[in-house]
């Protein structure tokens, strides 16, 4: 696994995420994970390069924004 | 031209709106739809533009500021969200027909908490004495755009908050050029154009949700696509359909040309402007002006008549002049009844940050010149 990408519904909440994760020092992007990992369709997520999966699940929590899924991503 | 219509558009913007709009026609194109580097770029657009307003109205939560075509859409997703037939609503007695009319669609009981102009302690308890009946709902115009009278927005704020009533605050004529701290004054929504005090292109407006709000439209939003229901999470609920977004480049823009200046002095200016146009005006001698002596009740729009010479008449012997002003009822009926000029309508003159003492100047000597034709 080299990257995790955290789950949200919305592009807000996700692009809130980028943000959040910003202001740890974390580096990401917002990304659309595949429609089959998105329950209703058209979900958005946060990639993070793995070393920093941890930290960044803590960071989000943190900021009050816990994601739907995590999903382990090579690519 | 000399510009003093600002209370319906502010016609001068910055130049950064201006190029904000242009580069997002060539570069953007919609947040949420695609992921390639329009999309993501839109996308970047649309939640800045978020943040910059949620610092400048200080909401503690970006995704609560919903992009809307004007305040008058922003309006009907509040209203039609917390009033229904029959329910009691009380307004100010200076609200636009923006309020009024989907209140009359609805079928609402409106109770007008009436006072007079510029009576700022006679709303207060007009509102209190209005909100012990049952109301459902309540809504003011924080600014009247007819006389530019400040409503005591905080207190009746504070009223809401006790009786737990909801509050929708018009924000019309405010933003940009007053002080608004929306997470302190807790109301349920507040609603404004962007056209106005923030000096961002027609056709863009904001709501900020401080509760749960019902769709007005529903349509494609880019999330939860495989579900027939509008998604319940803001902003996706409320922003059905493809953004505007050379509205919402130019939007941030004039934005942050707000929040650089601070909303503070640009109230200053107005006021500055408008005590410059009053000194000149009272020489006249033939102008009925509806001005408050308490300049802390008034913001940089000022209502006057020439008796003698209809309102709509005076605009536009103005306008020959070259000088823009707005004359009739100014589609707020209810603020004419409160204060007196509802069969006759005033001339309304309304000041922006691009505007000088010299534009106050040129409307006093252009009044000068068509009062004293109107007694030959």
């Amino acid at each position: 696994m080299n990257y995790c990408i955290f789950v949200y519904r919305s592009l807000t909440f996700a692009q809130k995420g980028v943000r959040a994760l910003d202001r740890s020092g974390i580096p990401s992007s917002v990304v659309r994970p595949p429609a089959q990992d998105a329950k209703d369709g058209c979900a958005y997520g946060v990639k993070v390069r793995a070393p920093k999966c941890a930290a960044a699940a803590a960071a989000l929590n943190r900021a009050g924004l816990p994601p739907q899924k995590v999903l382990q991503s090579d690519w | 031209m000399t510009y003093l219509d600002n209370a319906a558009t502010t016609l001068h913007k910055p130049d950064s709106v201006a190029e904000a709009a242009y580069r997002a026609i060539k570069t953007l194109s919609s947040p949420g739809r695609g992921s390639h580097e329009a999309a993501a770029r839109a996308s970047e657009m649309a939640y800045a533009c978020r943040e910059a307003a949620a610092a400048l109205f200080r909401a503690s939560k970006p995704e609560n500021i919903v992009f809307c075509m004007n305040a008058t859409h922003a309006l009907n997703i509040a209203i039609k969200s917390l009033a229904r037939t029959g329910d009691t609503v009380v307004v100010s007695g200076y609200e636009h027909n923006a309020v009024t009319r989907p209140l009359h669609a609805i079928g609402a009981r409106v109770v007008a908490a009436r006072a007079a102009l510029f009576d700022s302690a006679g709303v207060l308890a007009a509102f209190e004495a209005a909100l012990k009946n049952g109301a459902r709902l309540a809504i003011v115009n924080h600014v009247s755009n007819v006389f530019g009278f400040i409503q005591p927005v905080e207190e009746i704020a504070e009223l809401c908050r006790k009786r737990n009533i909801p509050l929708i605050i018009d924000a019309s004529q405010s933003a940009g050029a007053i002080d608004i701290d929306s997470d302190r004054l807790g109301a349920a929504f507040i609603a404004m154009p962007g056209h106005k005090g923030l000096y961002g292109p027609q056709g863009t407006g904001l709501l900020i949700c401080g509760g749960e709000a019902s769709t007005l439209i529903e349509g494609g939003t880019g999330s939860n696509s495989k579900d027939a229901e509008m998604p319940y999470f803001l902003p996706d609920r409320l922003e059905a359909g493809t953004h505007n977004m050379p509205g919402i480049a130019g939007l941030k823009a004039g934005i942050e040309f707000v929040s650089r200046i601070g909303p503070n002095k640009i109230l200053a200016h107005e006021r500055k402007l408008l005590k410059e146009a009053l000194m000149r005006l009272k020489r006249n001698g033939r102008l009925k002006l509806y001005a408050s002596d308490r300049p802390e009740l008034q913001s940089g729009v000022l209502s006057f008549e020439a008796p003698g010479l209809p309102c709509e008449e005076v605009a536009s012997r103005l306008s020959e002049k070259g000088i823009a002003v707005r004359a009739g009822v100014h589609c707020a009926p209810e603020a004419h009844r409160s204060a007196g000029t509802f069969e006759r309508g005033t001339v309304r003159v309304s000041f922006s940050v691009f505007n000088t003492t010299g534009d106050a100047a040129r409307l006093a000597a252009a009044l000068e010149t068509i009062t004293s034709e109107m007694q030959k």
